[in-house]
């Protein structure tokens, strides 16, 4: 695989006079988990649904292993939206099968430990579980996937603390060498220790994207509090 | 890959199908229970069951109609969007696999108004030996049309009958391929888009038959009528003229819907 995993060529997109995204150059390697790290509004949901074909880019262009996203970027893809959007008629176990029958590379025995471990049951229709519980499962089937490049959009958002440590350390546990997480969030904090990279991101334009060692040693803080610095209102 | 969103296809609306039948078929037999005992000479009963039947018939009509939108608006274009739009399958596909639960379940509801109606009949005969008569009687009827059809047409009942199925069939999935189609062009405006596409349905409903009464087809099939002495050949050739109507439509709508979603997807 010697083309870049994920590359952004004057990539930007406008809703209607909104500006979402401004000429964006951006280049991902394999093997890394990096923060997409912005204020609300700044165009990380945005960039990460571009990536997944969900929205047409206005300029530029978006690839994925060197192809526009489509079918063969999809399977190599796995992503978790921000909002609850599966089917809520379904059941857990319906859910977990679904993934199975479309993703070669889910395994469906990991996701059934995972929710095993969370206390979830397999029966449960999505609709009679609490938010916090759907997330969840939502995480568990994007994380029992073999993907080569994670899309996880505030991830931890709206989750307690414990099952932020869950959520955080299954991350880390389920995602293989060569494979390349992007965390989305402005809970900086709570990642910053499992960051290799770190991308910043205001008002569609990218600010900087240096590994967090890197910012660590040249600006003499942590991430969290550069990004105070830098986003400061 | 098909065969696999037509499983999730199914497995969504089938439940909510099958207790529409069920509600169906009951009120259906209720309703010619009803009728069967006129406590007075007037029924008041019967007729409020046979009027809640036929409400209810309609009703099922109506709702495969907004199902078959519904599934379409709300599954690939709404929340679930982000799920079926990030599957590893070709937007062609996404589309055909709701084309073809639309038409299953347009022709199941077509299938249960048959039924449903022939349960009330059965459940309103009087008695049971008449229930046998009155069989014989059906089945007289029903095998009646084709001889009679050959004698006065000179024209096969069965291949009348089958051009009939298929011109259904075509313009069943032209007229569902533009619902799909309204709904992706109404995708494209930012805002009002249910409005837009609501708009853009009878937009194009209208240049389509306005189009249809200028091309050349019609007057041909006049001249047709003049000449044929057989008015079977004539009949046969306005049909196939709207089957062939029908296919290059359904085909465009088709082509159009399956573009949109793959190219011109914006969810929000």
């Amino acid at each position: 695989m010697t083309e870049e995993l994920l590359c952004c060529r004057g990539l930007g997109k406008q809703f209607g006079h909104k500006v979402a995204l401004a000429g964006v150059d951006l280049s991902l390697g394999r093997g890394r988990i990096i923060g997409l790290l912005g204020p609300n509004g700044s165009g990380k949901t945005t960039l990460i649904k571009l990536a997944n074909g969900l929205l047409t880019p206005t300029r530029g262009e978006i690839l994925i292993n060197g192809e526009v996203p489509g079918p063969a970027t999809k399977a190599v893809v796995s992503y978790l939206p921000d909002a609850s959007y599966l089917p809520s008629w379904m059941r857990v176990r319906d859910l977990v099968n679904m993934f199975d029958d479309f993703y070669a590379d889910f395994s469906a025995d990991r996701a059934v430990e995972m929710l095993s471990t969370l206390e979830i049951s397999g029966a449960e229709r999505l609709k009679h579980l609490s938010k916090g519980t759907k997330e969840k499962v939502q995480l568990v089937l994007a994380m029992s996937r073999q993907a080569q490049l994670y899309l996880l959009d505030e991830p931890i958002g709206g989750v307690d603390p414990a099952a932020r440590d869950y959520i955080l350390r299954t991350i880390l546990q389920n995602y293989s060498a060569e494979a390349t997480v992007l965390i989305s969030t402005h809970l900086i904090s709570d990642i910053e220790p499992v960051l290799d990279e770190a991308i910043f991101i205001q008002n569609g334009h990218i600010l900087l994207h240096r590994p967090v060692d890197d910012i660590r040693e040249t600006e003499g803080k942590s991430v969290d509090e550069y990004f105070r610095e830098v986003f400061k209102c | 890959m098909l065969r696999k969103l037509l499983k999730y296809e199914f497995l969504a609306t089938a439940r909510v199908f099958g207790v529409c039948y069920l509600g169906l078929a009951a009120l259906s037999i209720l309703a010619g229970l009803s009728m069967k005992f006129p406590a007075t000479s007037n029924n008041i009963v019967g007729v409020l069951m046979l009027m809640a039947y036929v409400c209810m018939l309609a009703a099922v009509m109506l709702f495969t109609f907004l199902t078959i939108i519904r599934r379409f608006y709300k599954n690939l274009l709404g929340g679930e969007g982000y799920l079926m739009n990030t599957l590893p399958v070709r937007s062609w596909q996404l589309v055909t696999s709701k084309l073809i639960a639309s038409l299953a379940w347009s022709a199941a509801s077509l299938v249960m108004a048959a039924l449903s109606f022939a349960l009330l009949t059965i459940a309103a005969v009087p008695t049971f030996s008449l229930f046998w008569e009155d069989l014989a009687t059906v089945w007289d009827v029903l095998t009646y049309p084709p001889a009679y059809f050959e004698l006065t047409t000179g024209f096969s009942f069965w291949l009348f009958l089958l051009e009939v199925l298929l011109l259904l069939l075509v313009d069943g999935i032209s007229s569902i391929c533009l619902l799909y189609t309204s709904c992706m062009v109404g995708h494209q405006f930012r805002r009002w888009r249910v409005a837009a596409s609501i708009i853009v349905y009878f937009l194009i409903s209208f240049l389509v038959s306005a189009l249809l009464d200028v091309l050349p087809g019609n007057a041909s099939a006049q001249q047709i009528f003049a000449l044929a002495d057989n008015i079977s050949l004539a009949v046969n050739i306005q049909f196939w003229r709207l089957i062939l109507v029908d296919v290059v439509l359904g085909t465009i709508y088709f082509a159009v819907t399956a573009y949109l979603l793959e190219k011109r997807l914006n969810l929000e």
